[in-house]
């Protein structure tokens, strides 16, 4: 496709490199011929070719050096190298392949083999730039989406306060409204307090994504905030009517105690909403790892997640499809923000099934947080 | 121009093979009996020296340029040489020279007369 493709062809032989050279020549290619090993690098440094046509058996520096040598910077990994060699054995070809060689032309040359050989590799080298070019231009554009997401959601949080705020004057200034009224008015409040956790959700994942969150780590007692994390549930317990059971064990930590209080409150809300009401028990739990890890688990016996979405739960805007409660508002963000918390403290989290019924969570969490880097 | 038909060469396969005019190979093989001289110089030397690496290079390259160029029996004889040095066959190495001698002097005498 590429009749102006650059080859570097590598050949101690001068009688094999003059004619390889204008065989290739012939149609139309650019050819520069070196004969070693050492000046196919020079060559290559000096300007990168489109594919290397590379002899094996050469002395002071044979072909898989080459090979071996060009694979190891990143700048020339990807330059496509077919080896050419009157080595036949398997074994020579296995090492070819082995050492970076994408294809492999056994000596004498058959020009149909050359051409088409060279022909395939130069095809899939441009599909190849053509691929990184469209992912680095899509990569682009997430980036230009994500920053204007959070533009948005972050200019969305002052009328969306405005609107809260305005929405309990009313109440407050028409005290003999009618119950329908008053009703109307607390549904708007309860709308627009979930439009504000998730606005400040979607900036604290980003800000985690980022590694841009500050972490205000201090020693902490696990158990304790897990504990005050239930007490102001009380509110959420009790319209539910189920039980919560308070871990006891004392377990110390260095952790930023705002974000490890979201996370079991995301997990144990999530709990609260999803199990079943009549019957509905959670158990909260701290211990201590033999590896030295401090761990959280929250248990439920509610109706469980599925084996096959229990990593994706963990994802941005995922939700089990048919697990939507009515009257319960999820948005998808609360384990993502909880995953991101976690790792951001250098710990994992994770869900498997309780044992009767229903989710257990983990959450492992280092003595002492280890710095994760921001992603890219 | 008709390909001429020579004792210890195969042009006509070469010029296929490489999908070459006759014209644009003659050159090429007017050079060879220099180069492949060169290389049977440093194999006798290197089976004198009993360096095996040595001698399988330039048996290796003679063999290259034979099987690129049409010259089969010197190709065969060289691909004997260069799979004993491989094998560290040392005491097979003289013998496999001197086999070797005889259709590269034919080859190189006809390369010599190329119309």
């Amino acid at each position: 496709m590429d009749e102006t493709a650059d080859i570097l062809i590598v050949d101690d032989t001068a009688a094999n490199l003059q004619v390889l050279g204008l065989m290739l020549r012939q149609h139309k290619y650019k050819v520069r011929p070196v004969p070693s090993g050492k000046l196919a690098l020079q060559a290559v440094a000096a300007c990168p070719p489109d594919i290397i046509l590379l002899d094996i058996t050469m002395p002071d520096m044979n072909g898989y050096e080459v090979a071996a040598k060009l694979k190891e910077n990143p700048a020339t990994a990807e330059i496509p190298i077919i080896f050419i060699s009157a080595l036949t054995e398997v074994d020579d070809k296995v090492k070819a392949f082995k050492s970076g060689g994408v294809d492999y032309v056994t000596k004498p040359f058959q020009i149909e083999e050359v051409l088409s050989r060279v022909s395939v590799h130069l095809v899939i080298q441009h599909q190849r730039r053509e691929l990184r070019r469209n992912y680095e231009r899509i990569r682009e554009l997430e980036l230009v989406r994500e920053k204007l997401t959070r533009l948005i959601v972050h200019d969305m949080r002052s009328p969306l306060g405005a609107i809260r705020m305005h929405y309990e004057i009313l109440g407050e200034k028409n005290p003999s409204m009618d119950a329908d009224a008053k009703k109307s008015l607390q549904r708007g409040i309860l709308a627009a307090d979930t439009l504000i956790d998730m606005t400040n959700s979607l900036l604290d994942i980003a800000r985690l994504r980022e590694g841009k969150m500050p972490l205000n780590i201090e020693p902490a007692e696990l158990a304790a905030i897990a504990r005050e994390t239930v007490a102001n549930a009380a509110v959420l317990i009790a319209t539910r009517a189920v039980t919560v059971e308070s871990p006891e064990t004392p377990v110390s930590a260095g952790v930023d105690r705002s974000l490890i209080r979201r996370v079991i409150q995301n997990i144990l809300g999530n709990a609260i909403k999803f199990t079943d009401a009549k019957d509905g028990r959670i158990v909260i739990t701290t211990g201590l790892a033999p590896d030295g890890m401090r761990v959280i688990t929250i248990r439920d016996n509610g109706p469980g997640i599925p084996p096959e979405f229990r990593t994706k739960i963990f994802e941005e805007f995922w939700q089990v499809e048919g697990t939507q409660v009515q009257g319960v508002h999820s948005t998808g963000l609360g384990l993502n923000f909880c995953k991101l918390a976690v790792e951001a403290h250098g710990g994992t989290i994770a869900v498997r099934e309780a044992p009767e019924r229903g989710s257990l969570f983990e959450i492992r969490l280092p003595e002492t947080p280890v710095t994760k880097p921001a992603a890219a | 121009m008709d390909i001429p038909p020579l004792p210890g060469l195969d042009l006509a396969d070469a010029v296929s093979r490489l999908g070459l005019d006759y014209e644009d190979l003659r050159d090429m093989l007017a050079g060879l009996p220099a180069s492949l001289n060169e290389y049977f110089a440093a194999a006798e030397a290197a089976v004198g020296a009993g360096d095996t690496g040595a001698v399988r290079i330039a048996a290796h390259s003679i063999s290259g340029v034979a099987g690129n160029f049409g010259i089969p029996e010197v190709r065969t004889a060289a691909r004997a040489l260069e799979a004993a040095a491989k094998e560290n066959r040392r005491a097979e190495l003289p013998a496999l020279l001197e086999a070797l001698r005889a259709p590269l002097a034919i080859a190189c005498e006809s390369l010599g007369r190329l119309p």
